[in-house]
């Protein structure tokens, strides 16, 4: 009998608070199907038995986590938000007789209705829209697509045990904050006069100066390791400069122009300016989380969505023939024709028997060795300063080993050099070496006969990072050894082994594609086997370029589906945090235009002003989100250029596309809230 | 001369559904002379309040005629309203309405920057206001800082600012103590002798006591009307008490 009594004044609570409870529950409804239908794909059945599926899964699987998290913490804070809406309410049940327990037992009624409620609707359009999220993912990473309809159930009572711990871990909350609160308190924490705040001089400066740094970090990054180490650095210092800025650095600049007594007293900056002051300190906070989700979904659609439509060319620069065959050699010295000879021909019988002719065959041998070069001499680590702490990754750089007879044979030319003459190549710099010789600490100087113009690197990827000096010479021996010398082989950092590549492009279906690459991987173990202990080289590798392609799309069409689910949690967080903002004000300003109206103001001056108001409120987290993400993308580029997408066009439409596509839906945000707060305001 | 002109104001309030309809005036008659000091007393209910809003032009009579220093209130034009009323009307209500947002200072400027003038005439004009108010120390504090009486100073300067023909006064001493609110009528008085004239609607004995003329509304028509002549406040007290009694007892005139 008593708890049907409670549950009815619960229910009645939440019908009463409609206009509060609704977006609430909405955007519950929003997280936990959200949370569903990503949970869902990353152990569907059918997208980790696509090609490229482990890849969709796993990102996706992190995808649940970040979704999870930021529920946590959105919860919370629209939670608090509804608490202080209704404290009155309790102050008034309480001092009407009713005890703290009873509230209590109103509180967790409450919570179980609305629990219930965002649950069984959110579980429906989860289930729903699990099987057209599939669709498209599966659509958007080049998969084929099945028709059967699936329900997780595991997945279902998953994520309502982690929902249920949220929603208790609030309810905890909300019991706790009302248990120590008196009922005068209750009754009067809406109407408090607040003081309008102090213009804090030191944290407004703060923000700005944190601000200028991290875009002047942001600007500076010059290359992925650098981007790489200082991105959550800058991000860390934005979020806290946009927080400082919005709360503290709003007032000090209405205080200033409060001071500019010819601009204040204007009619069209009189009431804005006094207003905002006030209205700053308590929504500096709102705006600065709203302009930081809009950030966040800028940054992760431009990247997914560029990353995305540039895998195409990403891929082709990561390999550039069909299929490639690589075998590696501790050094150039290991290297035996025989061995080489005994794999070409069984490649070769392949062929014949699927009867394809390979075209652009590449066959080349090189070597990598990591060290600094600094002008045109080359120091190993020997003193150990590869690691020291001044010195960072960035400063590295590599050479790449070539003979002139490889040289030659590839690019059909006709070179000669001297036993110390050496041709050179720049990756990564655009510009060409600029020095007559070229220095190997310890190990003796080189002329520099020729700058080669254009060559075809080898691995278009790595060398995105690290600067690469291709170096042609004689005595491909000599070189590597004086290069291994002068690097301490302890240290060795990365690719210093020699390594013999074979590629070529077939013109035909990706059937045969695959045919021959199977065959060809089965013929190098069987060679590798055959050798025995007596082989020359310790490791091979045979790719595909197709089967590449589709764990590209799968990573990177699973994160721009990821990006497009984060993005609808976070949009819709925005809104909601929006749309309170603009209830909670417009009752307290209908007050305000109420007085001001009966001074002398006609509605046109009214409406004048609240547009110039809502204007500056809704765009004003947009136009800094707009500028964190302008001043983001030299790092977003260099990141980039890191998973090998160098494509800069391709990012720029994406970043302003992004935008645009924002921008809209903000606009639409803006028409539908500015109604409701005029309703308000003008007491409809 | 006379300042402000009712001459047969009546108000019908209709319920909007079905056709019940409520008649707030009847039929109310007065004319105000430049410089004089009235209040208009009146039991809750007997068409006060309505009066004040249309004399304030924000209601519209159903019939009759309101003018103001030659203007006839009904012929300004809607868009021109509100400037009319900041330029010639100055009120003070009995909740202040004071906006937490600004300084007093600027709470009392306000009529004056939606009239466009600048920070130098505003404040050449204040000085002297806020010396006769004594609100010259109170200015740089905000409304929530200050007391009632304080608050109702500025209030008033804020009213008196823009040089009103007429100053329209709605309980202004009911949100005050007895103290503060002897203050704020000795200072109506003030303001009323340096040629201001002033209509207050008040419930207060005491407050309507300070004034020059007394009208007394009943049932929406203006039932009575008492003089000060010669009087002083005391006795002027007394007249209003009785009169009061005899309107309370229900006699006729």
């Amino acid at each position: 009998m008593k708890i049907g009594f409670y549950g009815k004044l619960a229910w009645s609570g939440i019908k009463k608070n409609r206009q509060l409870y609704i977006p609430y529950i909405i955007t519950c409804i929003v997280m936990i199907s959200m949370s569903y239908i990503v949970s869902f794909l990353s152990k569907s059945e059918t997208i980790m038995n696509m090609s490229g599926g482990d890849s969709v899964c796993m990102t996706l699987g992190l995808g649940t986590n970040v979704i999870l998290i930021f529920s946590v913490i959105f919860l919370f804070y629209t939670n608090s938000f509804l608490m202080r809406k209704r404290k009155k309410e309790f102050g008034l049940y309480n001092i009407l007789g009713m005890n703290k327990k009873n509230i209590c037992q109103i509180l967790f009624w409450e919570m179980i209705i609305y629990c219930v409620i965002s649950y069984i609707l959110g579980m429906i359009f989860g289930i729903t829209l699990s099987k057209f999220a599939e669709l498209i993912l599966i659509n958007v990473v080049n998969g084929s697509t099945s028709l059967e309809f699936t329900i997780s159930w595991g997945v279902i009572c998953a994520t309502a045990v982690k929902y249920a711990v949220i929603f208790s871990v609030i309810l905890l909350c909300n019991l706790v904050r009302i248990r120590f609160v008196n009922p005068i308190e209750l009754l009067r924490s809406e109407n408090v006069g607040e003081k309008p705040p102090k213009s804090n001089w030191f944290l407004g400066i703060l923000g700005l100066v944190v601000l200028v740094a991290a875009y002047f970090i942001a600007m500076s990054v010059e290359n992925p390791i650098d981007a790489m180490s200082w991105f959550f650095v800058a991000v860390i210092m934005v979020i806290t400069a946009t927080y400082l800025l919005f709360i503290a650095g709003s007032v000090v600049m209405c205080r200033a122009m409060q001071k500019n007594k010819k601009y204040y007293y204007k009619p069209n900056h009189f009431v804005s300016v006094a207003s905002m002051v006030y209205r700053m300190k308590r929504n500096g906070a709102g705006l600065a989380s709203i302009c930081i989700l809009s950030t966040m979904v800028l940054v992760i659609m431009s990247t997914t969505s560029s990353m995305y439509y540039g895998a195409e060319d990403t891929i082709n620069k990561m390999y550039t023939r069909d299929i490639a065959i690589t075998t590696g050699f501790a050094s150039y010295e290991d290297y035996r024709e025989k061995d080489i000879g005994r794999i070409k021909d069984r490649v070769n019988e392949c062929f014949a028997k699927h009867n394809v002719v390979p075209e652009s065959i590449k066959e080349q041998k090189y070597t990598y060795i990591s060290g600094i070069i600094s002008d045109n001499i080359f120091y190993g680590d020997n003193n150990g300063n590869l690691y020291d702490s001044d010195l960072a990754f960035s400063d590295l750089s590599q050479i790449c080993v070539i003979s002139l007879d490889d040289y030659n044979t590839v690019n059909d030319a006709k070179e000669a050099l001297g036993n110390d003459e050496i041709m050179m190549y720049v990756s990564n710099s655009g510009k060409q070496y600029q020095y007559d010789t070229f220095e190997i600490s310890g190990g003796g100087t080189y002329k520099v006969k020729k700058n080669v113009e254009e060559l075809e690197e080898n691995r278009g990827s790595i060398n995105t990072i690290f600067k690469t000096y291709y170096i042609i010479t004689t005595d491909p021996i000599g070189l590597e050894d004086k290069l291994k010398t002068a690097v301490n082989e302890d240290h060795a950092v990365y690719g210093d082994t020699m390594s013999w590549y074979y590629g070529f492009n077939i013109d035909s279906d990706d059937k045969t594609k695959n045919t021959v690459y199977c065959e060809l991987k089965e013929i190098l173990k069987e060679c590798s086997e055959a050798m025995g202990d007596d082989i020359s080289y310790n490791s091979y590798n045979v790719y595909n370029k197709e089967i590449e392609r589709n764990d590209f799309y799968g990573m990177n069409g699973g994160l721009l589906f990821l990006g497009i689910m984060l993005s609808i949690v976070f949009l819709f967080a925005a809104v909601l945090i929006i749309y309170y903002k603009q209830i909670s004000e417009g009752y307290e300003d209908r007050h305000r235009f109420v007085i001001m109206k009966k001074v002398g103001m006609n509605n046109r001056e009214i409406r004048k002003c609240i547009n110039s108001q809502l204007l500056t409120v809704f765009f004003l987290p947009i136009i800094v989100a707009a500028l964190h993400l302008g001043f983001a993308f030299p790092m977003l580029k260099n990141i980039l250029s890191m998973i090998f997408m160098t494509d800069e066009i391709v990012l720029i439409v994406t970043t302003i596309g992004t935008l645009a596509v924002f921008a809209v839906g903000y606009a639409v945000v803006y028409y539908a809230t500015s109604k409701l707060y005029y309703g308000i305001v003008s007491g409809d | 001369m006379s300042i402000l002109d009712v001459s047969g104001v009546k108000k019908v309030y209709t319920a909007r559904f079905g056709g019940h309809k409520v008649e707030a005036l009847k039929n109310v008659s007065f004319s105000v002379e430049e410089g004089e000091f009235t209040a208009i007393m009146g039991e809750s209910g007997s068409g006060k309040t309505t009066l004040l809003n249309i004399l304030a032009a924000l209601d519209k009579p159903t019939q009759g005629t309101v003018i103001l220093d030659g203007k006839n209130l009904s012929s300004i034009k809607e868009k021109n309203m509100a400037d009319f009323r900041r330029d010639n009307l100055g009120f003070v209500f009995q909740d202040f309405n004071l906006l937490d947002t600004f300084t007093l200072e600027d709470n009392i400027y306000l009529p004056l920057v939606l009239a466009g003038k600048n920070y130098m005439q505003m404040s050449a004009r204040l000085e002297p206001i806020a010396d006769l108010l004594g609100i010259t120390n109170l200015l740089r504090k905000y409304p929530y800082e200050v007391s009632g009486g304080q608050k109702q100073r500025a209030a008033v300067a804020r009213a008196l600012i823009t040089e009103p023909k007429l100053i329209l006064a709605d309980e202004p001493t009911g949100a005050l103590d007895s103290k503060a609110a002897g203050e704020l009528l000795k200072l109506f008085r003030n303001i009323n002798s340096s040629g201001r004239t002033i209509l207050m609607v008040t419930h207060s004995v005491k407050a309507a006591s300070n004034a020059d003329r007394i009208m007394f509304i009943k049932d929406g028509e203006v039932f009575h009307q008492l003089y000060r002549g010669n009087n002083t406040n005391e006795q002027l007290y007394q007249s209003i008490t009785d009169t009061l009694t005899l309107l309370q007892s229900g006699g006729d005139r």
